[in-house]
């Protein structure tokens, strides 16, 4: 099991890049759901960015693209926005956007001053978070869907289907040194007969 | 955390980043004084680097001119805006419905020329260049003058007097000009041109227009940056009742340079030797042949007395339909070099983010696509660039010297 699991926050800011990944598995509410955490997005992030993944059919996939839909998630309370609400907030997020775009530096901005975790796959944000912010949690993508594997043991084939989904509609897929792309690569490769580890 | 960014930067710059900012967005001082709740004295002090601004002020300002606060604080380099240079003389011939127009698309090459500079810093990879220098035109005969200095660019550039197979390419990466495609309309405008003493040549090219023609705008705008280089110019289709001398020289360093004389007599010579005459067919196997228009083929067979004086008005005249004859000779339209950045933006933006020295937000704004397409992008040049097919880290210094000075 993914040592993810037992150190779970209780807050996790989900940044725009995790989100593309959570909404182009098309498995996104489910996994939402099954994060034992209070989830938050930058008001940046949920404004101003306009966030789309691939979602055309599998042989065509580029045909259609559709907008991430946040406003439903935010309205079941799902997902809560929040915005800079102090000068210290503030202060740090201009510090931020120095070296990364806006949603980025609001994300991080509120995450050191909330104490929340950071949902990113950003290298750049992530070293940065490393240096400036060392004790903030920082989950990626790999880590949000192997929890939510693990969790709710879904069939290998529509794991299969969920991370296929992944990098076809957001070309996304883990690094080769990420600690959980080896189990990224296995579910691709995994069907219904194949035992669970 | 680090230092406060506010404390440390350049007032003045932000000042008139944020001057610029409010401009370009039609806010006077006094509405921007009002959004901030402050007099509009204090603006004015913000905007000459006189008085600190603070952060929560920076926000409201960037929110209200439509510019992410990134823009404003990171380091960027700073060059003479581009609309400086495009004033007065160089837009007397535009209607004055499209002078804002314009405007927007000098604004935008400049951006695009500012990130372009902004990257190479970022990635210490500053543009190599072999610029002649500016040449002096005597103006006595200026066709005489345009095909020696073309074929004179030639032989510098070790062209032989063939077709130039990729004009986009020659131009970027062996003179070390900077060439965007830009969605210009109307579609009469096909290029502009300035120099800029930190980025050198710039060229905005209009994206709309066929490949054919996009490679006219540029070997004509090279013109410009040949002989007329600290003279910006816009290129407008049937701009002028009398073409001035300078533009007359362009148009015929363009025919000279993309059909050499030489090169143009023995393929007209073979077509006389395999038809035993010169036919609209010929004509378009002719076009295709060098990248240009049937048009210019013909015009430029007409100069050299090949072909009757009229003989393009006749076609034109008679209804000759180009497109559907090139299908019907099965001759394929030049393939279009369509990415609106040059080649070598995009990768060495690929290799910034590799590095980590870009993020992912920054590289899509970089790459002026979506999160996901900038993804893809990376994925397109990481393979090409290893010639492989399966998945691989780049581990390839696309900075690297291959040859030491």
């Amino acid at each position: 099991m993914s040592e993810t699991a037992s150190f779970f926050p209780n807050a996790l800011l989900l940044d725009a890049c995790c989100l593309i990944n959570l909404a182009a598995s098309r498995q996104m509410d489910l996994i939402l759901h099954c994060l034992p955490t209070d989830l938050y997005v930058a008001e940046y992030v949920f404004s101003d960015e306009a966030l789309w993944f691939y979602d055309g059919p599998e042989e065509a996939f580029r045909s259609r693209q559709s907008p991430i839909q946040l406003k439903p998630l935010a309205d079941a309370g799902l997902l809560n926005i929040l915005t800079l609400d102090t000068e210290d907030e503030e202060l740090a997020f201009v510090n931020f956007a120095a070296s990364l775009d806006d949603g980025e530096a609001m994300t991080l901005a509120l995450a050191l001053h909330r104490g929340h975790a950071v949902a990113t796959d950003e290298r750049k944000a992530i070293r940065l978070m490393e240096r400036t912010m060392p004790a903030i949690q920082v989950l990626t993508t790999p880590d949000l869907l192997s929890y939510w594997a693990h969790q709710t043991k879904p069939p290998a084939t529509l794991l299969r289907a969920t991370l296929q989904s992944i990098e076809l509609r957001a070309k996304f897929e883990p690094s080769r040194d990420h600690a959980l792309s080896m189990w990224w690569q296995q579910a691709l490769a995994a069907t219904d007969e194949t035992p669970d580890e | 955390m680090d230092m406060n960014v506010l404390d440390t930067m350049d007032l003045s710059q932000l000042g008139q980043e944020l001057s610029t900012a409010r401009k370009k967005r039609g806010l006077t001082q006094e509405e921007s004084a009002d959004i901030l709740g402050v007099s509009r004295t204090t603006i004015t002090a913000i905007e000459a680097g006189n008085r600190r601004i603070k952060p929560g002020e920076l926000i409201k300002l960037a929110r209200a001119y439509g510019i992410p606060v990134h823009d404003l604080v990171r380091p960027r380099p700073q060059i003479e805006p581009f609309s400086v240079q495009f004033r007065g003389p160089h837009l007397r011939a535009v209607p004055v419905e499209d002078e804002e127009k314009i405007k927007k698309y000098v604004d935008e090459l400049e951006d695009l020329c500012r990130d372009y500079l902004e990257i190479e810093h970022l990635t210490n990879s500053p543009l190599a260049t072999r610029y002649p220098p500016e040449i002096e035109v005597a103006g006595h005969d200026i066709a005489l003058e345009a095909e020696v200095l073309a074929d004179q660019e030639r032989r510098r550039l070790g062209l032989g007097d063939g077709p130039v197979p990729n004009v986009r390419a020659l131009l970027e990466q062996e003179v070390g000009l900077r060439i965007f495609y830009l969605a210009m309309e109307p579609r009469t405008y096909s290029a502009m041109y300035l120099y800029d003493h930190q980025l050198g040549g710039c060229i905005g090219v209009n994206s709309y227009h066929p490949e054919e023609r996009r490679r006219w705008s540029m070997i004509h705008d090279y013109l410009h940056f040949l002989a007329h280089r600290y003279k910006p110019a816009l290129f407008v289709e049937n701009r002028y009742r009398r073409v001035p001398e300078d533009e007359r020289l362009a148009d015929y360093f363009t025919g000279f340079f993309l059909m050499p004389t030489s090169s143009l007599l023995r393929q007209y010579n073979r077509i006389l030797r395999e038809d035993g005459t010169i036919t609209p067919a010929g004509l378009c196997t002719l076009a295709a042949y060098y990248g240009v228009s049937v048009a210019a083929i013909t015009l430029r067979l007409e100069d050299i007395g090949k072909l009757p004086a009229g003989t393009w008005d006749m076609l034109r005249d008679s209804g000759f339909k180009v497109r559907e004859a090139q299908q019907k000779l099965g001759i394929e339209p030049i393939a279009a070099q369509d990415n609106v950045l040059p080649l070598r933006y995009q990768y060495l933006a690929v290799y910034g983010y590799e590095e980590g020295l870009i993020s992912e937000g920054e590289l899509a704004r970089f790459l002026r696509v979506g999160r996901v397409q900038a993804r893809e992008i990376v994925e397109s040049l990481r393979r090409h660039s290893e010639g492989i097919t399966d998945d691989r880290q780049l581990d390839l210094d696309l900075t690297q010297r291959l040859v030491q000075e």
